[in-house]
């Protein structure tokens, strides 16, 4: 069966919201967009078209030939739709939390989170080196078990769609039957944000229900300023550096590192070091929980003694 | 390989970046010195900022440890100053 790829047709679409979404923040925040910053999630878009266009041969052709060893044969019935989106969003998860976890995923993944900015530009901040870190591994299973190659990258594209319209500001808070079981703006804000508390959270696509099962969800807090983009932000807008600055990065800790540590700076999680030099999202995170510890301290004991807290005192482990 | 869109996309990147300068977005500046402590002390992991001087197109925030740090405006938002 040959099924249209829906992405053709829901780019139109994207652009037209991306033209509202200006509107709203010229008449609410015009910082919430930057026309440089737009061109580079823009082009990181279209190349990513054309690196998926040269590579879907490949990864499709592979697909078919794993279809040959499949347990099941799943007929184009209505259920086995359903059954194939909601696996595939589940493979999405095991993929988007891979590579947030490992090095290697994450260098081609980074261009996605690389944007300060969050608004429905960044979501077409995609990568142009899935086909490399082979990401495209995380969706074969389902053709294994026995989904129609053409079904599986059918309600692929449908997923891609869906978390289009979730990077914005201009949306709140959703209904809370919605935020219940579906990825909304607020829950993908906190995903994409660099706050300690909020690092690495939030691997959904389109159903938050994963990370609630798997212990990754956690939820806006509106007292938060969100900060968006990476732990190290990019210095500049350079198009390329922001397409393949990790894997760089990669190459050069494989080059420099020791024998016994070469491995894992690819293997391991993005911060990771062999002489513990830099910081994971975890370290951070600590590091973040025992400061909101002192300071609470520090707030407390200021109340009860009345005496002045030092702002110069550091907090225990910085 | 649908090359008409891919074209229709090129110029639709370029038109939508235009349009995006056209209607004025962007622009950042410091409020006020705590706004730079706040950038300073969410970019450099374990920086407690002290104090601050606005300076043009950025800032310098000293820390509780005497660390200066230097930001400067990137488009609409902050990065440390190499």
């Amino acid at each position: 069966m040959k099924l249209p790829n829906p992405v053709d047709y829901a780019v139109p679409g994207f652009v037209l919201l991306i033209l509202i979404e200006m509107m709203i923040a010229r008449a609410k925040d015009k910082r919430r967009y930057c026309p440089r910053d737009t061109l580079n999630s823009m082009l990181m878009g279209f190349g990513s078209t054309i690196a998926g266009a040269l590579s879907s041969g490949l990864i499709y052709g592979l697909a078919v030939t794993l279809y040959e060893y499949r347990l099941a044969t799943i007929p184009y019935a209505w259920w086995a739709w359903i059954a194939c989106f909601v696996l595939d969003d589940f493979a999405y998860y095991v993929f988007h939390r891979s590579a947030h976890r490992v090095r290697w995923f994450w260098a081609s993944h980074v261009n996605h989170h690389s944007s300060q900015h969050y608004n429905l530009s960044t979501a077409l901040r995609q990568t142009w080196t899935g086909f490399i870190a082979g990401s495209f591994l995380f969706r074969m299973p389902l053709v294994l078990i026995g989904f129609p190659p053409p079904m599986l990258f059918f309600v692929g594209a449908l997923n891609l769609i869906y978390q289009f319209w979730i990077h914005t500001e201009a949306i709140g808070q959703c209904p809370r039957w919605f935020e219940a079981v579906m990825n909304t703006p607020s829950h993908h804000r906190v995903h994409h944000a660099t706050n300690p508390r909020y690092l690495d959270r939030n691997y959904a696509g389109v159903f938050i229900v994963w990370d609630k099962l798997f212990g990754t969800f956690v939820a806006e807090d509106g007292h938060d300023r969100i900060r968006y983009g990476i732990v190290k932000q990019l210095p500049h807008h350079g198009l390329l550096w922001g397409v393949f600055h990790e894997w760089i990065g990669i190459m050069r800790d494989l080059w420099s590192a020791p024998w016994r540590a070469k491995l894992n700076y690819a293997i391991r999680e993005p911060g990771w070091s062999h002489d513990g030099s830099r910081e994971t999202s975890a370290m951070i995170r600590r590091r973040w929980e025992e400061r909101e510890v002192w300071r609470a301290e520090s707030r407390n004991s200021t109340s009860s003694s009345s005496a002045p807290v030092p702002e110069a005192a550091p907090p225990p482990g910085a | 390989m649908n090359w008409p869109l891919a074209a229709g996309s090129i110029v639709a990147v370029f038109a939508v970046a235009g349009i995006c300068r056209w209607l004025g977005l962007g622009g950042a500046e410091f409020t006020d010195e705590r706004a730079a402590m706040d950038e300073a002390e969410a970019q450099v992991g374990g920086f407690i900022a002290a104090s601050a001087r606005i300076i043009d197109g950025g800032a310098e925030v000293t820390g509780t440890d005497g660390r200066i740090v230097h930001i400067r405006r990137l488009g609409a938002r902050w990065v440390i100053a190499a």
